[in-house]
């Protein structure tokens, strides 16, 4: 609720915000595993990079010739294929709720594993509407804004995130990243909550809403994500890492980031009007 | 075994209310050989305030005694002819010639001094010889003539000018509180005429709640606290009100850039009571009422604080105060938000004087602070949530003269606190809310203690104490305690449930603090002193983040959250000028604190009903030298104040369990305060700060999650590096209006600049996605001052 306090503070004073120019340490170097497979119809991929220097150009290289073993607790198990540079495809495994998935990695860099059970989806979106909001106090941008309606499932216990397309362009603003927790409003019917957009809708977009079941290690891997590309103002908290669910299996291989994640998914397509 | 800590509880209490009768019952007893007692108050004469701190000696000896917080003296000596020198700052010394052959009660008035330049700002106790005193680290803040520094937009702050003194930091512009050796911001006792103030800040820090008007004076008695302050880890600020003016009617007031102050006070019956009473509001918002957008309208974002007192002497043996504070931030966004807090305090105290040398007060104290925070954008996130503390406390202190060499102060202290940790609803039919309610929290503080002030020879001297602190920790309504499992360093779950009903003891803690200062008088113009110093915290507050927030809450320990414990050892060596003009001290420590709290990341401090889940427990060390060079008199006066000093904690879970800079960790830390007559009307003041910039935390590597930036620190650590320096420069002047022989009005122009130098001193550092190429990141400095903060402010008095 920290948010809540700074408007009033800027409100009263010239507190002021530039961008800088500034020397960061040089760091040991991260492997990188982004696994995050979902039952969304469509090809699944695991990548393998290697990190690079914070405030750097983004270009990570690839780590090849892995083998990765996806195997999960029904006894399924496949080996990836890569079919780009450091970019694994699944081909053959399905994913199912409250399955227990496990990936097993062997590269040049080390060898890693990670478990995940697939969580549940425990909101069921049924309807997005939208408001057309003049610009206010709490509304900086005059536009569209999208209102969500679905039923939560009863059962403490469900994250989800939300992610959002404006005409098949996703939306990659980590304020439009929405994480969501059941614990305020476990078993109810959310009816009417609205988004803050970073930048509202036109009349006339095609939206389309993707919603993906997290566990709660993962929620709180997105959150830390979250918090630390909004981490600024009066009530900052300490930066720190985000968490990993992957695991070294030797002391020898390089440090590892990143999260093995399985989801189940909805989505909802709309036009704005 | 619940039964058995019942009772000795009982025991307990019941030793507690029948010691100090027993040792009354002692002191009451003839003085022996031939030695009288003169004693009595010390008072202004203008206006009948009591003196605190005032110096009685006698003339051609090293016999001197001070007056205490209620301004009363007692100096037994044999029978004979003495001349008395009563002696305070600011006010003309006043000499009594006494043939004393009888217990006398004698009350001196003092005439404040008509030529002399005005009060300094700080002083070493009101003794103003930190050479006479065996108490280190002790600083009385007058706060007449804090007013005269320059203040961020004219709000005169007496917690700003605490944080010009050695040894005190704080973790950035504007954010609450202060940090003594090393302690947090929570580890700091304010005390508004005894009763504890939870959140001493205004508009989430920027100004104190202390209406400076109402304030008589400050003092701020860091780590080395004798055994009759405690409660706190780090520091004791007892802040005293003023008792009313007992002779004639005044009004004062001043109108300022934020806020307008208004005072009265007069006597109720002439030199026996009297009343005060003063108020203060701040008035931004006053203007958004003009405003035509109907939101902007209904937006307020103010505070204000109203501070009452009643003081009756009943006796010439007893005295009766009645002392009330009631002070809130309101902030309104339309009808979107809502949301308040403050701080309402209430005391009763009574002086009795048992004889010349029994000096006695019973206070009885109520405390609360309460937030509220509601929201109502539309129906489905509409919701309410309320916290709030409250403190009910009986202390009992006595003050037993035996000497001019001997005193002693023995007493009780009892506390209940009812802690709300949290309690949100929604508010609206269709709200998606569920209700959370954080249990309520109940617990007993007790403390015994007891001080003996000793001269043993002309050289040395000593002080020490014992402080026997216990909590109880008692089940309100139904209570249920959990064990934390789980992977340290990261967020624990609860087990083994156990329930406590009604009234049910969950927890005691017991603790011996020991106290112990020596001083050793070297010349007639300096000291020597060491000390040790144990102190408990048996309060805990929950913040993670980096400026404390008006919505943390307390917890009153639990069997996992034991109380926090820090040992101190120091020393020092001051010097006081013949005449006092200069006085110069240089001191070091060395501080070990046990049992610390912090936080795993991504910690959830509000409405998480297992927030000891998200906690992480461990030990820290503080150690420095603070040095401190000031000039009383003249019309140049003002201090330098130098510290170096390092604060460090040990959390398990937290870099990698090394030892790692505190939040509020600052190398180096120097301040200039100077103050200069240039005319008697016109009075130039100055301070710069400077600090080795605060330890942040940088990220080394970079890697992308679905598209979005990541930042991850390959070596785990926190507060592995610094912010840019931190200075400021604050320059203002006072223009004083033409005194009208005969007139009572006053008044007077205070124009101040803050942050003269325009600069953009770094709170923080972060890194965010660039605004327009979401896959950019780019490190972004967050000044809380970016410009000079002009103000103009005028003060009067009728």
């Amino acid at each position: 609720m920290h948010f809540l306090l700074l408007p009033m503070v800027a409100f009263l004073f010239s507190s002021c915000e530039d961008v800088i120019d500034i020397k960061l340490p040089q760091g040991k170097e991260l492997m990188v595993v982004e696994a995050w497979l979902s039952n969304k119809p469509e090809a699944q991929y695991v990548k393998l990079y290697k990190s690079v220097p914070y405030l750097s150009e983004p270009v990570y290289p690839a780590v090849r010739q892995a083998s990765i073993i996806l195997s999960d607790d029904a006894g399924n198990s496949e080996a990836l294929t890569e079919v780009e540079p450091g970019k694994y495809e699944v081909k053959q495994m399905s994913f199912t709720v409250n399955r227990t998935y496990h990936l097993s990695i062997h590269a040049a860099e080390g060898s890693y594993e990670a478990s995940t059970k697939m969580h549940r989806l425990g909101l069921a979106l049924d309807s997005v509407v939208y408001k057309y909001e003049k610009k206010s106090l709490t509304v900086s941008k005059e536009g569209y804004y999208p209102y969500l309606y679905g039923q939560e499932l009863p059962g403490l216990g469900d994250y989800f995130l939300l992610k959002i397309r404006q005409n098949g362009k996703e939306l990659k603003s980590v304020s439009d990243l929405y994480i969501i927790s059941d614990q305020y409003v476990d078993g109810n019917y959310v009816s009417a909550v609205g988004l803050n957009m970073k930048e509202p809708f036109k009349e006339g977009d095609k939206i389309k809403y993707e919603l993906y079941s997290l566990t709660e290690d993962y929620y709180r891997f997105w959150d830390d994500v979250k918090r630390q590309l909004n981490n600024g103002g009066l009530f900052a908290v300490p930066s720190t890492n985000t968490r990993t669910n992957l695991v070294k299996k030797d002391a020898q291989s390089m440090n590892v980031v990143g999260y093995f994640g399985v989801s189940a998914t909805m989505t909802l397509e709309n036009t704005v009007k | 075994m619940n039964r058995r800590f019942t009772q000795s509880g009982k025991l307990l209490l019941l030793f507690l209310l029948l010691l100090p009768a027993a040792l009354m019952a002692q002191t009451v007893a003839k003085t022996p050989g031939g030695k009288f007692t003169i004693s009595g108050h010390i008072k202004d004469a203008s206006n009948s305030e009591n003196l605190i701190g005032a110096i009685v000696s006698v003339k051609g000896t090293q016999i001197s005694v001070a007056t205490n917080p209620y301004g009363f003296y007692s100096l037994s000596l044999n029978e004979g002819k003495y001349t008395l020198e009563v002696r305070y700052m600011g006010y003309e010394t006043f000499e009594k010639t006494i043939d004393l052959k009888k217990n006398e009660s004698v009350e001196f008035q003092l005439q404040p001094a008509q030529n002399q330049m005005q009060e300094v700002v700080i002083s070493a106790d009101k003794a103003n010889k930190n050479v006479q005193n065996t108490q280190m680290g002790a600083v009385t803040v007058s706060v007449k003539s804090v007013k005269q520094l320059p203040a961020l937009l004219g709000e005169a702050d007496v917690i700003r000018t605490i944080q010009l003194l050695p040894g005190v930091s704080t973790v950035g512009e504007g954010a609450p509180g202060y940090n003594v050796r090393g302690g947090g911001v929570d580890q700091n006792l304010v005390l508004l005429d005894e009763a504890p103030v939870y959140n001493g800040s205004h508009l989430l820090g920027f100004f104190s709640v202390f209406n400076p008007d109402a304030v008589k004076d400050l003092n701020l008695l860091k780590s080395e606290m004798p055994a009759r302050f405690g409660g706190r880890l780090s520091s004791m600020l007892d802040v005293r009100m003023k008792e009313g003016n007992a002779k004639d009617y005044s009004v004062s007031g001043g109108i300022g850039t934020v806020s307008s102050r208004l005072l009265a006070e007069g006597p109720l019956q002439k030199d026996k009571s009297s009343f005060i009473v003063a108020g203060r509001r701040s008035y931004a918002d006053l203007f958004l009422k003009l405003s035509s957008d109907s939101n902007l309208r209904n937006t307020s974002v103010y505070f204000y604080d109203l501070s009452a007192k009643l003081n009756f002497s009943l006796s010439p043996n007893d005295r009766l105060f009645v002392s009330g504070y009631s002070g809130r931030d309101v902030n309104k966004l339309g009808k979107v938000m809502n949301m308040n807090w403050g701080n309402a305090t209430t005391t009763m105290r009574w002086n009795h004087i048992y004889n010349p040398k029994l000096f006695s007060n019973i206070s009885l104290i109520y405390s609360n602070y309460d937030y509220m925070l509601g929201a109502s954008r539309n129906e489905a996130e509409s919701f309410d949530w309320k916290s709030n503390i409250v403190d009910y406390s009986v202390k009992g202190s006595w003050g037993w003269y035996l000497n001019p060499s001997n005193t002693i102060y023995y007493g009780l202290d009892v506390l209940r606190h009812d802690f709300s940790p949290g309690k949100a609803r929604p508010t609206g039919s269709g709200s998606a809310f569920n209700e959370i309610y954080m249990p309520s929290k109940r617990a007993y503080d007790y403390a015994l203690f007891w001080d003996h002030e000793s001269r043993l020879s002309r050289q040395f001297s000593f002080q020490y104490g014992v402080r026997y602190s216990v909590i109880q920790l008692v089940s309100d309504g139904n209570t249920t305690v959990y064990d934390y499992v789980g992977e340290t360093g990261k967020r624990k779950t609860p087990i083994n449930p156990v329930n406590y009903q009604d009234g049910e003891t969950i927890q005691w803690y017991h603790n011996l603090e020991p106290r112990f200062t020596a001083k050793w008088q070297t010349s007639s113009t300096s000291a020597v002193k060491a000390s040790y110093t144990r102190t408990v915290q048996n309060l805990h507050y929950m913040s993670n983040t980096i400026a404390a927030t008006p919505l943390d809450i307390w917890l009153p320990g639990s069997p996992n959250i034991k109380p926090q414990l820090a040992d101190q050892v120091s020393a020092g060596y001051f010097y006081a000028h013949p005449q006092n003009v200069w006085e110069a001290s240089a001191e070091i420590y060395y501080r070990d604190l046990k049992n610390q709290i912090d936080f795993v990341s991504g910690a959830e401090t509000l409405l998480n009903k297992d927030i000891e889940g998200d906690m992480l427990f461990g030990n820290g060390r503080a150690f420095g030298s603070e040095w401190m060079l000031r000039k009383n008199t003249g019309r140049l006066n003002g201090w330098i104040s130098y510290t170096l000093s390092r604060a460090e904690r040990k959390i398990e879970g937290i870099n990698n369990n090394q030892y790692y800079p505190a939040k509020y960790d600052k190398t180096h830390m120097l301040s200039l305060v100077g103050i200069y007559e240039y005319k008697p009307r016109t009075v130039f003041s100055a301070t710069f700060t400077y600090s080795t910039g605060a330890p942040a935390t940088f990220p080394d590597n970079r890697f992308d999650f679905d598209g979005f930036p990541v930042q991850h620190n390959s070596e785990n650590s926190r507060n592995g590096y610094r912010l840019p320096a931190y200075h400021r420069l604050d320059l203002a002047a006072t223009f004083k209006g033409k005194t009208i022989p005969g007139r009572r009005y006053h008044s007077e122009w205070v124009v101040s600049l803050y942050n003269a130098l325009g600069r953009k001193n770094p709170y923080s550092i972060y890194f965010r996605q660039n605004e327009d190429v979401s896959s950019q990141t780019e490190a972004v400095r967050y000044a809380i001052i970016g410009g000079i903060v002009p103000s103009v402010t005028w003060n009067f008095k009728f």
